[in-house]
This record gives C-alpha cells, structure tokens and sequence, in this order.
C-alpha cells in the first residue's frame, strides 16, 4: 500500500475535488478533522457514514428534525405532545336510576368529548347527552338502571382519553311512605308517642328535621328519634295552653347521602278538662 | 253554703245592644239553678238566666221592677244530671225580626220551640247598659232578689266551665265548640272572640276566693275582669268536664221518693257528690249517676256521722224499679241484687251478715271496688279492705251482686251526710292518687286495674 502526504490537496480547476470512486471507503483516521469550512461536502449523510459520529451541528438545515410540530435536536429528547383528558370529580357523587345530569369536572376536555359510564362488571354506558361547558367541565346526562359504582370515561374527538376511578355511585333515594301533610291533632300536655314517620330505601336511613319546629322546646318540644322516625314527647306544645298547628320538614337521608324532604303538621288540642263546682248547699 | 261569684260591671258597655254568654253546665239537682243574674236593685234592669225547677225549663228573662224586657223561656228541659250541656244566648236587639234578637242555643242546636217568648223591643239596650247599684253587677251561681241581695234559696247546684261573656258581638255556637265524628257537641278549648269592655272568660280553675288572676274566679279573656268567689266548697276545681263526665249522685235514681225534688226525705248538695239524709225512716237511698256492665271501678266516701248511712252496690233495674222513684218503700239498701253496708252489717242479696267488716267511723275514708265483669264488691276503710279483701287479685270480696243489670254505686245517708268521691272529692284528702289512666284524684291508691268512674275510663273499659 503506498503511502503519500501531503499537507493540502486542491483542485486544479472547476470547484469540486472527487476522493475515490463509488464503492470506496475512506478513512479519516481517529481524531482527526474532516473540516469543511468554506467549502462543501456532498453525499456525507447518515448513511454512508460508515463509522464514527456526524456532529449534530453539521446537520443543522437541511437535517432539522421536528416531532408534533416541535423542533427536536439530534441527541436531544422531546416529551411527546398528547394532550389527555383528566376527571377530578363528579357532582353529585350519587344519583338515582332514572336519567341525571352529573357535572365531570377537569382537564383538557375538548368540546365536545364522549362520555361512559363503566360498572364494576365492565359494562359500559354511553351517556344519554353531554354538555361541553368548558375545558374543565362537562355535564353527562346518565340513565343507569343497575345500582353500583361507576369509573368515568371521557374520550376527545383526538382520541386522548381518560377513565377515572370508581367515583360515581347508582342508587335508589329513599322514598317517604308517610304522606306529606298532617300527622294528627295531639292533647296539649300529652306526654307519649306523638306519631311516626317512615320512609324506604336500598340503605339505612336516618331522620332528621330541616327546619326548627318539631324539635324546638318552645314549639311542638318534641324528640324525633333518627333511626326509627318514632316523634315522642314528654309535653307535646311545651308552655303552649292554645290549640296550635307546627308546621315542620322532615328530611329521609340514606347511607349514599341521598335525601327527601317532606311537610308535615302537628295539631296541638286543649280539652275543656276543668269546671267550677257551685255546691248549692 | 252555697258558691257564688260576683263582680261590679267592668265598664260602659261596648254595645249594650249586643252581648254573648256561652257556658257549658251541668246540673246536679232539680231546683232553681241561677246561671247569670245582675243586679236588680231599685229602679234598676236585672236579668235571670236559669233552669227553673217548677218544670225544669230554661228562661232568659231581663226586667225591670214590675214588669219583663224580655222573657224567652224553652219548651225543653233540663233533668239529665250526668250530662253537660252547652247553652248559649246570643242578644242583637238591632235585628228587625223579633225572634232574631234574642236566641238560645242548646248543644250546638237553636232552639226553636218556646213556652214563653216575648222579645226585646229594636234596639233597646240590654242589662249591661244599667249602672249596677252598690257596686254589684254580674252575679253567676245565684240571683239577686229585688232588694240587690243574694236570694236565699235560689243558687246553682252543679258544675259550669267555660263561662264566656262578649259585650258588643253576637256569636253562633260554632265559635265556641263542633259536633265530632259520632255526632257529639264538643267544646272548641280555645274560642277566638272579641270580649268587649264587659267581657270575661271563667275557667274556674284553682280555688282562691279573691278577684285575681289564678283564683278561681280568674278572668283569663285578657280583659282581667276577675270574680270575687264566694262560698267555695272544697277542691271546687274539678276535672267534671264536658269532655269526661264523671259520676255524681242522681236525683232521678233517688230511692224512696215519688217525687223528688231535693226536699222529700234529703237532698243533693256538693255539686251533685253531697248526699243529704233525712233522717229517719224517710231517709233516701241515692245512686251513681253512671252504671257499669264491665270493667273495675273504685271510688270514696266519707260520711260525716254514722247512725244507719249505709253504702252499697247495686243493680240499677233492680234499684231504679224496686227501690227508687215509684218503687217500693225500703229503707236501706238491702235487697235483692244488692249489697250494703251499714257500718257494722253487711247486706248481701238480701241476706244480712255481720261477720268480718271493719267498722267505720266519723271522718273514715270508706273505699269499693266494683268488678263489673265479675259483680263482685269490695269495702275497705282507710286503705284497708275488710276481711282481707284484695281487689286486685280478684280475692276475699264481700260478696257478688246478684241480678244482671249494670252496676251502680249506692247510698243511704240517714240522718247525716256522705260525700262521694268519683274523682272530683269533695272532702280534702292528704294525697292525690289517680288511677293508671291519670284520672281521679283520690286518697288511697286505687287497686291495680281498677278506675274512677268517669267517660273517659268508660270509653275505654266499655263500663
């Protein structure tokens, strides 16, 4: 192999020096400097590079390279650009087997998105109807006949999607049993069981008053008892001495947090108990 | 003595030419029961407002010396003495039509049929527009006679509640009470009315004697035109009302007596629960105003001297055909269908024994328990039963009344007095034992199971 230095080769004329012909590999030794400034290389890419590294800076121009719109460096790194949708919460947490809105609040969502509504089994329902309010909140309507608990899906138009945990519950509110309006007209004084008040529901119930007369001293003064909605007292009207109606709410509540309300009324009554004897004598 | 209540009329009436009374009464025995009177002092307008013995009619009557304003007198009577009734006089002189000015309400009904019925003039102004002489005005329980004083004589022998005055308006009976689901006139506790200057609500509840809130002449309208009470008998509240009826003594029952009246052979006092001997063979025997054909029933008696008083129990067909008003001339209670006790004796069926009893004396509280269900009859004396009797337990009675009518409470009083406690005791007592219901006021405990005689324990126990 002959060997021949030289400190620079140029051309003789025209502005292109060939080294080698096609097929040919050439060499430039380790640590030493292909340098092209003021002058260009041709046909030295990535694959005809046999060995070695090109310089990123070498390929700046005509090898940018850009990812999902963003310019991304050789060497460097890029985070992918999806944009998912997150689910923080959904109001109310529980709803009833027959159709209702429920408010999804958070992220990214794109109007308008697709929505689902998964059981624990794997089923899926489509929401009835969704309502794109803004990019953190959209309003599902669910018709979901099974009681259980749901995870959340919302899908946008690009395919970003997301499901969120268990956090939307299907049951039934309770029921009021006893009819709205009035429970009796009791003896002013009376001291006993007053009435009861019952409801139904797929939990345990709890009773409790919305509003501050049933169980106000200085009204009805009565006691209602929350698990059994038993209405007791030990001086039905308290201090009262005239014939008065308590106008009151009374609110059903279930393990779900679920509620009714409804209106009722107690009478109180004071008998003519007391007369004047007139001897006569 | 007789219980009254007084008070000077309270200021110029608002409209004398229109007024209101609404009471509930009950009478206890057939004499003259003064209502509502006002003084009829010289030259001065004075009404009455009674039930009259002579045919047990009502009458309002407004005079002046000598001659009548205004007398409307009912064709109905008054004997039912274990029933309360609710009268009301609604006065509107204004009204064209003479009828219309003065009408008489009974029970929630307008009567329609009179034995007297001469109306006011148009517009003339009623009692209430006269100053009252001597500063006595309304007078409730008794009559003024012509010289502006209490008439000896003529009071009220019963119970009266809800006593309501209105000076000005005229009300109908719905203001102050209803007829319920079984058809009954109940009374409305509460009534809203415009009382006017004269007006005044009595509820004779507590006893004191003064005019003042919480006595028993107490004004509760908020017009605080407060009675003076005079002559109150013991406990003269009472839980008689008109809606629990308790028992009394009954003049209708009343034996040996054609034709009682309150004087031949003793009388009734104390609110219907004072039996009056008198004396002797003449003496009459008087029943409890309710009979019971089932249920336990207790009730107390005091008799004032001893002698021949006897107490019993007996069947009321048999008391009331045989021994009472037309029946036969027995002098005690002794008999068939009956059981006595003549302190030392007891009578029982007829068959007289003298074993076991505890005898009673002056001032002892003497106690019987009825069993209706089974007839058998208990006595005891200050909380003792004799010959270890034991209501409760249903042992060691004196004996069972024969017969099979409803059973009555009975007594003879002799030649003294005897005071019966239903509930509503006439004497004073230490304690205050009710039975389990609450009711009565009594001063031994009433025997477990047993009950005061009055309509609400009835309504219960079936009586």
């Amino acid at each position: 192999m002959s060997e021949i230095k030289v400190n620079a080769i140029k051309k003789r004329n025209g502005s292109s020096i060939t080294i080698g012909e096609s097929g040919d590999t050439i060499t430039i030794t380790g640590g030493a400097a292909l340098s092209g400034s003021g002058a260009s290389l041709t046909a030295l890419n990535g694959s005809n590079v046999a060995s070695g590294t090109v310089a990123n800076a070498r390929l700046v121009g005509s090898g940018a390279i850009t990812i999902n719109g963003s310019a991304v460096s050789l060497g460097g790194s890029v985070t992918i650009g999806e944009t998912k949708p997150t689910v923080t919460g959904v109001t109310p947490s529980t709803i009833p087997n027959t159709a209702t809105n429920v408010v999804i609040a958070g992220t990214n969502f794109v109007s308008v998105p697709q929505v689902e509504a998964i059981s624990s089994t794997g089923a899926i329902t489509a929401a009835n109807t969704v309502t794109f309010t803004s990019a953190t909140s959209i309003t599902a309507n669910f018709t979901l006949p099974v009681d259980g608990t749901y995870f959340i899906r919302v899908e946008n138009n690009d395919g970003n999607a997301v499901r969120s945990g268990a956090i939307l519950t299907v049951s039934d509110a309770p029921t009021w049993t006893t009819g709205a309006g009035s429970l009796g007209t009791i003896a002013g004084n009376f001291s006993g069981t007053v009435a009861t008040v019952a409801a139904t529901g797929d939990s345990t119930l709890a009773f409790s008053e919305t509003t501050n007369v049933l169980t106000n001293a200085s009204q009805a003064n009565c006691s209602l008892n929350s698990a059994t909605g038993v209405i007791t007292t030990t001086d039905f009207g308290g201090s009262s001495t005239s014939a008065t109606t308590y106008n009151f709410t009374l609110r059903v509540t279930d393990a779900e947090g679920q509620t009714a309300d409804r209106a009722f009324s107690l009478t109180s009554s004071f008998a003519l108990e007391d007369s004047g004897r007139f001897d006569g004598d | 003595m007789s219980t009254y209540l007084t008070a000077d009329r309270f200021g110029t009436p608002t409209n004398a030419k229109k007024y209101t009374l609404a009471v509930w009464f009950k009478l206890a025995r057939n004499t003259n029961n003064y209502i509502l009177s006002y003084n009829y002092g010289s030259g001065n307008i004075g009404i009455a407002i009674s039930v009259r013995s002579s045919d047990q009619t009502l009458r309002v009557n407004e005079y002046v010396p000598g001659s009548d304003r205004y007398d409307v007198r009912t064709n109905r009577v008054f004997r039912d003495y274990g029933a309360w009734y609710h009268l009301v006089v609604a006065y509107d002189s204004a009204q064209s039509t003479a009828a219309d000015r003065v009408k008489i309400y009974i029970n929630g009904v307008q009567e329609t049929s009179f034995a007297a019925s001469s109306y006011p003039s148009q517009d003339l102004d009623s009692f209430t527009s006269a100053t009252p002489n001597n500063n006595k005005g309304f007078l409730i329980g008794a009559l003024y006679n012509s010289s502006g004083n209490i008439d000896a004589g003529n009071y009220f022998t019963g119970y009266m509640s809800q006593f309501i005055f209105v000076d000005g308006t005229t009300y109908t009976p719905s203001t102050f009470g209803s007829t319920n689901a079984n058809g009954v006139w109940i009374p409305n506790a509460s009534p809203s009315v415009t009382y006017g200057t004269n007006g005044f609500k009595l509820e004779m509840k507590n006893s004191g004697a003064s005019a003042a809130a919480g006595n028993f002449g107490a004004d509760t309208s908020g017009n605080n035109n407060h009675f003076t009470s005079n002559n109150l008998g013991t406990n003269p509240n009472t839980k008689d009302s008109p809606t629990n009826v308790f028992a009394t003594w009954n003049p209708n029952t009343a034996f040996r007596s054609t034709s009682f009246n309150g004087t031949a052979g003793g009388s009734i006092a104390g609110g219907g629960l004072k039996a009056i001997g008198g004396g002797g063979a003449v003496s009459i025997g008087f029943a409890s105003t309710i009979a019971v054909n089932s249920g336990k029933w207790y009730a107390e008696f005091k008799a004032a001297a001893t002698n021949y008083t006897q107490f019993g129990v007996g069947d009321v067909n048999t008391w009331t055909n045989t021994y009472g008003i037309g029946g036969a001339s027995k002098a005690q209670i002794y008999g068939a269908n009956v059981i006595g006790w003549d302190r030392t004796i007891y009578y029982i069926n007829s068959t007289s024994s003298t074993s076991g009893g505890t005898t009673f004396s002056d001032g002892d509280i003497c106690q019987i328990a009825i069993d209706a269900d089974s007839r058998k009859v208990w006595f005891g004396v200050n909380g003792t039963y004799n010959s270890s009797g034991n209501p409760a337990g249903g042992s060691n009675e004196i004996g069972t009344v024969t017969g099979t009518g409803p059973l009555v409470f009975l007594c003879r009083p002799e030649s003294t007095n005897v005071l019966a406690n239903f509930g509503n005791s006439p004497f004073t007592i230490a304690s205050g034992n009710a039975d389990a219901n609450g009711y009565g006021s009594f001063e031994y405990a009433v025997p477990s199971g047993f009950y005061a005689l009055c309509t609400k324990n009835l309504g219960q126990y079936g009586g």
